[in-house]
């Protein structure tokens, strides 16, 4: 549509600039404030957007002519770059990234400024600090009765100034959903408690229940919560202990593996492809307390003379599962070795491992070498998620011979694996998980303990020590770590080590 | 961009009033003789052109009927500024050149100076204290709203109906917290005519509408019908009558105030070789040509000016005077009246 031709004059009325307004929003008023309709004004800035897709939040250039911006200018009697500045579209000519935001009531009132201002909203745009207002939502209830709400917003802009917003954007929406599930599923009791306590002060200072609203409660929460896996992604490898000191507020040094926080740092570090550190508990990395446990693990019962511990025999067992002769298949000593660390593999399973899948499965055993010890760089290609040792697990998991059996599972899967591959392939079940603060599911471990035994090389010291102190060399390094941490998750056998540790 | 020049814009919209109540003509100065030939020949023609652009302007002199006007007129805002409704207004009329536009321009832009004053620049900013239209030809009730808009600044669609005009102007000029409406050239009323009784309606109706003082300005105001029938009789009821008449020249008084009006244009012309009053001795002379018409005494005296700086003469005589052609009513009444002289320079011989 062609401008009109008629020369452009400055509108009588001017319309105070709102930083961040968006166009729809400045359009409508200045058509408003001079008695004009809104499609007039429109004509007159050479903009051919149609009334029903023009409504104050629109905040684009959808039917803009070259000159619309310097007609705008014109008519709003303002130097252009004075109202780029104020108002984001008219600097970058790009549309907003986030939700419109009605900005704060008391805030335009102070600058005269009466009616509805919509603002392009910044991921921190929750409440106005000055006024205590709640700035988000059809209520926007007043946060006077709730004081740490403006106070976690404070201290939340002061520490994330200088991250970009759409990290904290993508940070927050993250944060929500976990806090709501912590709301909904009361996965944290003394968390649910203060919001309870928040929601009764909050409902107790607001005439309309409504506006009491489960993302104001959580808010102070939700935050902290966005601060940490904003640090997440950019050091993956936080450690579970430090999550809660990381928080500030209630949250358990060791979450339930299905806790939405744990779960989410979990596929964060899988999509990053990041490492967690081993969390080895600071009383392992003592060599003599170590080296009692694993002492005690191998050691015979001296009421019987036999073996305490069945896993002692793991490796022994057909003289090991990694000999040349048998490396490369599974044979009936593996299944009986698995058995030694109180897990079962079924008949048909049995069957389906020896015979029916024997030839897929040593196919795959082919093509992981003896030699390769985990700390060797040509373990990280093994072990990746298209790796064959990463293959072989995932085909031995999943063996399910009939509809109504159990697959065999990952932590079998696992010890069946560590039984062939004793130096590349750790076990690992619940009471490892529990020891080193894992997450559940659990992807990352080979790779994890892979990272930490090449950049900690005082740990492959010690477990060498403990080795060789504990007179295990029969056993890899990986086995030795597992047989510390089984044993450490027994307060008993724990206990009594320490009762043996001279002062 | 696409926006208007605001030298272009007449003074019957913001712009074009805006510059005419912030135009501070500078004097230029007068130099000696020597000074001037100093001066190349550009500068020589750069300080000639800027003094007959200077005798160019208008003068304004406070006659008694400006400053009878002005008095009027801002009693009447401060009268008006509590006043819900049945506002009071004023009509300023008269002949044609009798300074009547003068009157009620001068009084707009004493009235937004003084604001500007009280207020400071700044609270201004956002107001448009007063509006300035002129009547036009035939007016309908949407041209008269279409003239408000005009100066407002609003832009009218052409889809716009009178409602919707008249709507918007208002409130627009009441958001301005406009206080003073000047609406010139009323005698284009036509009150015999059912547009012109509309025309009239509608403005009787804007003066309801926009808290602010209406003075109307126009000629004979009185005898064109403006004051008759019903509207008219409510008309009169609010609006007072100030006349501008023709300066007398019968009295000694009238013709005291007549060289005083002579002296005060004479002070401020700017010609090197002008003495102080050379013009003054003229008085008869001058109230003969211009028949005591203050708009044509200003003409006459202004174009003998440019003249004298054009012709070099740098002074203004009889002569000069005589070389300067007025208007054909000044004419006429001129030519006529030595008719009458003659005849009865005759008939008494």
């Amino acid at each position: 549509m062609p401008a009109p031709a008629e020369p452009l004059r400055r509108l009588p009325v001017p319309v105070r600039l709102i930083a961040r307004e968006t166009i729809g929003s400045f359009l409508t008023r200045l058509a408003f404030a001079n008695s004009l309709r809104v499609p007039h004004l429109l004509t007159l800035a050479a903009i051919t957007t149609d009334q029903r897709s023009f409504t104050p939040a629109a905040d684009d250039t959808r039917g803009w002519s070259e000159s619309a911006p310097g007609r705008i200018a014109a008519l709003a009697g303002r130097p252009l770059p004075e109202l780029a500045a104020a108002i984001p579209l008219l600097a970058s000519m790009t549309p907003a990234g986030t939700a419109p935001l009605r900005a704060c009531g008391h805030c335009t009132a102070a600058k005269n400024v009466t009616g509805m201002v919509i603002l392009r909203a910044r991921a921190r745009d929750y409440l106005c600090l000055r006024h205590q207002q709640w700035l988000r939502g059809i209520h926007r209830p007043s946060l006077t009765a709730l004081p740490e709400i403006t106070g976690s917003q404070r201290r939340h802009d002061r520490r994330t100034a200088n991250i970009p917003d759409q990290d904290i954007t993508r940070a927050h929406q993250q944060a929500r959903g976990i806090t709501g599930q912590w709301l909904a599923a009361g996965w944290h009791p003394a968390l649910t408690e203060r919001w309870h306590d928040r929601h009764r002060r909050l409902a107790a200072a607001l005439p309309r229940p409504e506006a009491v609203l489960a993302d104001v409660i959580t808010h102070p929460e939700m935050l902290a919560v966005a601060r940490l896996l904003i640090a997440s992604q950019r050091t993956p490898g936080i450690r579970p202990r430090e999550i809660a000191v990381r928080l500030g507020f209630p949250y358990p040094s060791r979450p339930h593996p299905l806790d939405p926080l744990q779960n989410h740092l979990s596929q964060l570090r899988r999509a990053k492809g990041g490492t967690m550190g081993i969390d080895i508990p600071a009383r392992l990395r003592d060599e003599d307390f170590a080296t009692c446990l694993v002492k005690r693990y191998l050691a015979p019962d001296p009421a019987t003379g036999r073996a305490r511990y069945s896993g002692a025999y793991f490796e022994r067992i057909g003289g090991g599962g990694d000999r040349p002769e048998v490396a490369y298949q599974f044979t009936a000593e593996d299944l009986l070795a698995v058995t030694m660390l109180s897990v079962r593999i079924e008949g048909y399973h049995a069957l389906h491992v020896l015979n029916y899948q024997a030839r897929e499965l040593s196919s795959l055993l082919t093509q992981i070498p003896l030699a390769i010890v985990l700390q060797d760089p040509e373990a990280e290609a093994l072990i990746a998620e298209d790796g064959p040792a990463w293959k072989l697990w995932k085909a031995v998991r999943h063996i399910k011979p009939r509809a109504d059996d159990d697959s065999i599972g990952p932590i079998t899967a696992g010890k069946l694996l560590a039984r062939k591959r004793p130096d590349l392939l750790p076990v690992y079940d619940n009471r490892v998980r529990d020891v080193l603060g894992r997450p559940r599911p659990d992807n990352s471990w080979w790779h994890d303990l892979r990272c930490q035994l090449v950049n900690d090389h005082e740990l492959v010291h010690e477990l060498e020590s403990v080795r060789a102190r504990a007179d295990a060399g029969h056993m890899s390094l990986l086995r030795v770590l597992d047989v510390m941490c089984w044993m450490f998750s027994w307060p008993s056998q724990a206990r009594a080590c320490t009762q043996e540790m001279p002062d | 961009m696409v926006t208007g020049d605001a030298e272009h814009f007449p003074l019957t919209t913001r712009e074009g009033w805006q510059r005419f109540t912030d135009a501070e003509p500078a004097q230029p100065k007068l130099l000696p003789g020597g000074g001037l030939d100093l001066l190349g020949d550009a500068d020589r023609m750069a300080y000639e052109h800027a003094r007959a652009d200077y005798h160019c302007r208008l003068i304004v002199v406070a006659t008694p009927t400006i400053k009878q006007v002005y008095a009027t007129g801002r009693r009447l805002v401060l009268l008006n500024r509590h006043q819900i409704s049945a506002r009071r207004g004023l009509i300023v009329t008269g002949a044609a050149g009798t300074g009547k536009t003068t009157a009620v321009t001068q009084l707009g832009r004493n009235h937004e100076l003084l604001l500007r004053h009280r207020l400071g620049p700044q609270a201004v900013t956002g107001r448009m204290p007063v509006v300035y239209l002129t009547v036009p030809p035939a007016a309908t009730p949407k041209m008269l709203a279409s003239e408000f808009a005009r100066f407002a600044g609003v832009p009218v669609h052409s889809r716009q109906n009178q409602a919707d005009i008249t709507n918007a102007v208002c409130d627009v000029l009441a958001r301005l917290r406009a206080d003073l409406v000047l609406v010139d050239e009323i005698h284009n009323l036509n009150l015999a005519t059912r547009a012109g009784a509309d025309a009239s309606d509608q403005l009787k109706y804007l003066a309801e509408r926009i808290p602010a003082t209406f003075i109307y300005a126009g000629i004979n105001a009185e005898g064109s019908g403006l004051f008759a029938g019903t509207r008219g009789q409510q008309i009169a009821g609010r609006l007072g009558v100030i006349t501008c008449q023709a300066f007398p020249y019968g009295t000694a008084a009238q013709r005291q105030q007549w060289q005083a009006l002579i002296a005060t244009l004479e002070q401020s012309l700017r010609l090197r070789r002008h003495q102080p009053g050379q013009l003054l001795r003229l008085d008869a002379y001058l109230h003969e040509r211009t028949d005591g018409m203050i708009g044509s005494l200003s003409h006459l005296i202004r174009g003998a000016a440019v003249e004298a700086i054009l012709d070099g003469t740098e002074k203004i005589t009889r002569e000069t005077l005589d070389r300067v052609g007025l208007d054909h009513a000044a004419e006429t009444t001129r030519t006529r009246r030595k008719a009458a002289a003659r005849q009865r320079h005759a008939s008494t011989r």
